[in-house]
């Protein structure tokens, strides 16, 4: 417990005085609302014992008792205000902290981890500790409290009826703070599977367009249902698992009364007085529920304590992501041509080795294209030239200098990276396109986008290079955002680039255009792409075949060709599917005809 | 009745049928309640004499002991079919629903996806669920059963002493009263709380799927 408050207190910030403060006012609280019960016995006592309604010293007890309550619900008010604020500062700061930590992560991080997942972790778990703070902490002092008072209460007046009402409540506090211990465990797995289910969902949901569009089997579907049933099962396990002490537990803190009873005929049995000890019974009849729904709350405090230190521990273990490793005395970037030098790669957490023995080199302003099957490791190797992963062993470098020698900053000014998934904020069409260069005017933004074939693109758009993208219906393409990415790039203006061609979902018209701001982009870089059409290396200067993370051949297009080996053949197949199209093209034209 | 409660909370049959099934056993459980509290007050009434037991000499121990014993039973036995006709058949019911949202999604033209933002339409499934779940399986029932016990161990109580009764029952229309007012000002803030969420939510998404680029 004291170890989830002070991962907790680090980030309430300026705020922290405010926790204490809440704490102590719910504790005036708790005991301005026990006031009230004390009254009441003695205006109980009051009548049994004197007999006479219009006794004034009743109405005195009674509007003490009123007072008493409404100091206790403005004090509680109080409490909860302040924990309110301190709460979501909490809140805030995490979600911050998270986002910040995350930004310096080695970008393979989110290759590993869907971002669906993580922002549903940063989002509840942030949530959770709000709900802790705000609404279950300001408790915990009239939690210990109540329950110690009315302890002592329950011996002073009468031990024998104070047993009496005790024992079936501890014996059932017993039976559920067994299966208590099992709860905690619960809770880790219940927040797994939650989360399961829902990075599950975000894939689903995903997935649709693209099973609809292909007519694909629904595979994700299955999948999704897959975690539904075992969060549901899950679910059910657990409630089944709770149903008979819960119900032993509900039947006993109700029925206490049913105990006190007989024991109150035992003592008047004795010859104790009749309307002292039923004076007596009024008290235990008011404590002790009391008394049973503190320490209640005390096991879901302590449920929720668990749960909020497991909230910020699955923040921090984002958090605790390795960052990347900065060299201390970064060498400053002079040239740029890329070497690799016998590179052997495992991806983090898997133990198959993707990638062995690379070695080639890309001279200043000469353009290297990887080829070869999907998953042979082709992309994996553009990832290692930005350190979106860091290699086992060999070495990769630039200008001669190994690329954990230079700093990261300098490395991502000096290195373009255009993929295939890359998106645009939602913020205007200068503001994208300035991104990687915040400085650059407009002329320079007009220019860049002029290069990438924009033009069209902007004059269609209602407020030219201002329109907000995702505003008013104002949506492009994928081509179209390929085109803007690709302006992107052309405005760093980072001597190299690394590309990976992504011109699969573009129709002609588009593909040409990004053709000519692919050209535009490459123009005097050094660059290394990964091509998927094999029409778009022809002009490479060296080709590279990689299957199954290892070189297989490499030269120009010319030379293996000639070679005959495993390029020559994809070379064949390419150019069957090719004609293959276009012919399937002509019958449709003809049939459309 | 179960074509008015399946409408009103969005169940399909078989749940509007637990969710009655819960609501019942629910209202049973709180009358159940009561007995404890009624043995207690035969037991005061004997023994200070009160009314029709002036003057009559008080049941003994073995008669105060049976009866407790058997209300035990009773309490126990209702509760237990109270809980399984909350909590396990909510969980039933929220699985059915995640099943048939999902391929309901399925079944929508290609053109929604190209609108919607996936993100929040996820989160909107997931969270609405879950909290579906929280709410059906321990608010909704109760609620309803507390408003049948209220009202009948109210209707009990009036005929009992109606002046205590209004001393103790005023509160109910005042709080229902309060609620009712707050309402609106409660719909307004909850609103702008649950869209600035929905728009940090977003921009956290966002921020993470333009990692590469920053």
């Amino acid at each position: 417990m004291k170890k989830t408050f002070s991962k907790l207190y680090a980030y309430m910030g300026s705020r922290k005085p405010l926790f204490p403060l809440a704490l102590i006012l719910s504790a005036l609280s708790a005991i301005a609302g026990l006031v009230p019960f004390l009254l009441m016995w003695l205006i109980v006592r009051e009548i049994l014992t004197d007999g006479d309604m219009t006794n004034i010293k009743i109405f005195d007890y009674s509007i003490g008792a009123v007072l008493a309550s409404v100091t206790s619900v403005l004090l509680y008010f109080a409490a909860l205000a302040c924990s309110h604020l301190v709460a979501f500062r909490l809140e805030g700061d995490l979600r911050r902290f998270a986002m910040k930590k995350l930004m310096s992560a080695p970008l393979g991080f989110f290759d590993k981890n869907p971002t669906g997942k993580l922002r549903k972790i940063i989002d509840d778990n942030a949530a959770i500790t709000h709900t802790f703070i705000a609404h279950q902490m300001p408790d915990i002092s009239s939690t210990i409290l109540i329950p110690i008072v009315a302890l002592v209460m329950m011996f002073v007046f009468d031990w024998r009826l104070g047993l009496a009402s005790l024992i079936p409540i501890v014996y059932a506090m017993f039976i559920l703070g067994t299966l208590g211990r099992k709860g905690t465990k619960f809770m880790e797995r219940y927040m797994q599977s939650l989360e399961e289910m829902n990075s599950e969902a975000v894939e689903y949901v995903r997935g649709i367009p693209v099973v609809k569009v292909f007519q694909q089997t629904i595979y994700s579907f299955k999948n999704f249902y897959k975690t539904i049933e075992t969060y549901h099962q899950m679910v059910t396990a657990y409630s089944n698992n709770w149903k008979v002490p819960y119900c032993i537990y509900t039947t006993l803190v109700n029925g206490f009364v049913l105990f006190l009873v007989p024991t109150a005929i035992l003592i008047i049995g004795r010859g104790d007085d009749v309307k002292l000890t039923i004076v007596n019974m009024m008290i235990y009849v008011l404590v002790t529920p009391l008394f049973s729904q503190c320490v209640m709350r005390s096991m879901y405090l302590s449920n929720a304590t668990n749960q909020a230190g497991i909230a910020v521990d699955r923040i921090n273990d984002i958090a605790r992501t390795k960052d990347l490793e900065v060299c201390e005395n970064p060498v400053p970037m002079e040239h740029f041509n890329v070497e690799f030098w016998n590179v052997n790669f495992t991806y983090p957490d898997t133990d198959k080795q993707v990638l062995s023995d690379i070695s080639f080199s890309v001279p200043t302003g000469h353009t290297v294209a990887l080829v070869g099957p999907s998953g042979g490791g082709k992309s994996t190797i553009a990832k290692l030239l930005p350190r979106f992963f860091d290699v086992d062993s060999g070495e990769i470098t630039i200008g001669g200098i190994p690329i954990k020698q230079i700093d990261p900053k300098e490395l991502m000014k000096n290195v373009s990276f255009v993929f295939q998934n890359t998106r645009l904020f939602k913020t205007s069409i200068l503001d994208n396109v300035r991104y990687g260069t915040p400085d650059a005017t407009l002329e320079q933004v007009n220019k860049a986008l002029d290069l990438a074939q924009c033009r069209e693109i902007i004059d269609k758009l209602p407020e030219g290079i201002h329109t907000v993208i995702g505003s008013k219906g104002t949506y492009l393409s994928g081509g179209e955002q390929q085109r803007v990415v690709l302006a992107r790039a052309i405005l760093k203006n980072a001597p190299i680039v690394v590309l990976d061609e992504a011109t699969a979902f573009a129709d002609p018209e588009n593909e040409r255009l990004i053709q000519e701001a692919l050209h535009k982009l490459a123009e005097g870089k050094t660059v290394l792409m990964i091509a998927h059409r094999l029409t778009s290396v022809i002009d490479a200067d060296q080709i590279i075949v990689v299957e199954e993370g290892e070189i297989a051949e490499r030269g120009t297009h010319k030379e293996l060709l000639e070679k005959n080996g495993i390029y020559a053949k994809m070379w064949a197949e390419y150019q069957q599917s090719v004609t293959w199209t276009l012919d399937n093209a002509k019958n449709e034209g003809v049939e459309n005809v | 009745m179960y074509k008015w409660v399946q409408k009103q909370f969005a169940l399909t049959e078989e749940g509007s049928h637990t969710f009655v099934r819960g609501v019942v056993w629910t209202f049973l459980h709180f009358v159940s309640l009561m007995f404890p509290m009624m043995l207690m007050f035969y037991f005061l009434m004997e023994h200070l004499g009160i009314g029709e037991f002036a003057g009559k000499t008080p049941h003994g121990i073995w008669f105060y002991a049976e009866f407790s014993l058997l209300i035990l039973a009773v309490m126990l036995v209702i509760y237990a079919f109270s809980y399984s006709a909350t909590y396990d058949s909510v969980y039933d019911e929220s699985m059915r629903r995640r099943v048939s949202i999902a391929e309901r999604l399925r079944k929508l033209p290609l053109s929604f996806f190209g609108k919607k933002n996936l993100s929040d339409l996820t989160s909107t499934i997931m969270d609405d669920c879950n909290a579906l779940e929280m709410i059906f399986s321990h608010a909704v029932p109760e609620l309803f059963a507390a408003i049948g016990s209220v009202t009948v161990i109210g209707i009990m109580l009036f005929c009992y002493n109606w002046k205590m009764s209004i001393a103790l029952f005023w509160v109910v229309p005042a709080a229902a009263l309060l609620i009712a007012l707050s309402k609106k000002i409660q719909d307004h803030w909850f609103e702008g709380s649950y869209n600035a969420r929905r728009i940090i939510m977003e921009d956290i998404q966002e921020g993470l799927e333009n990692v590469q680029e920053i």
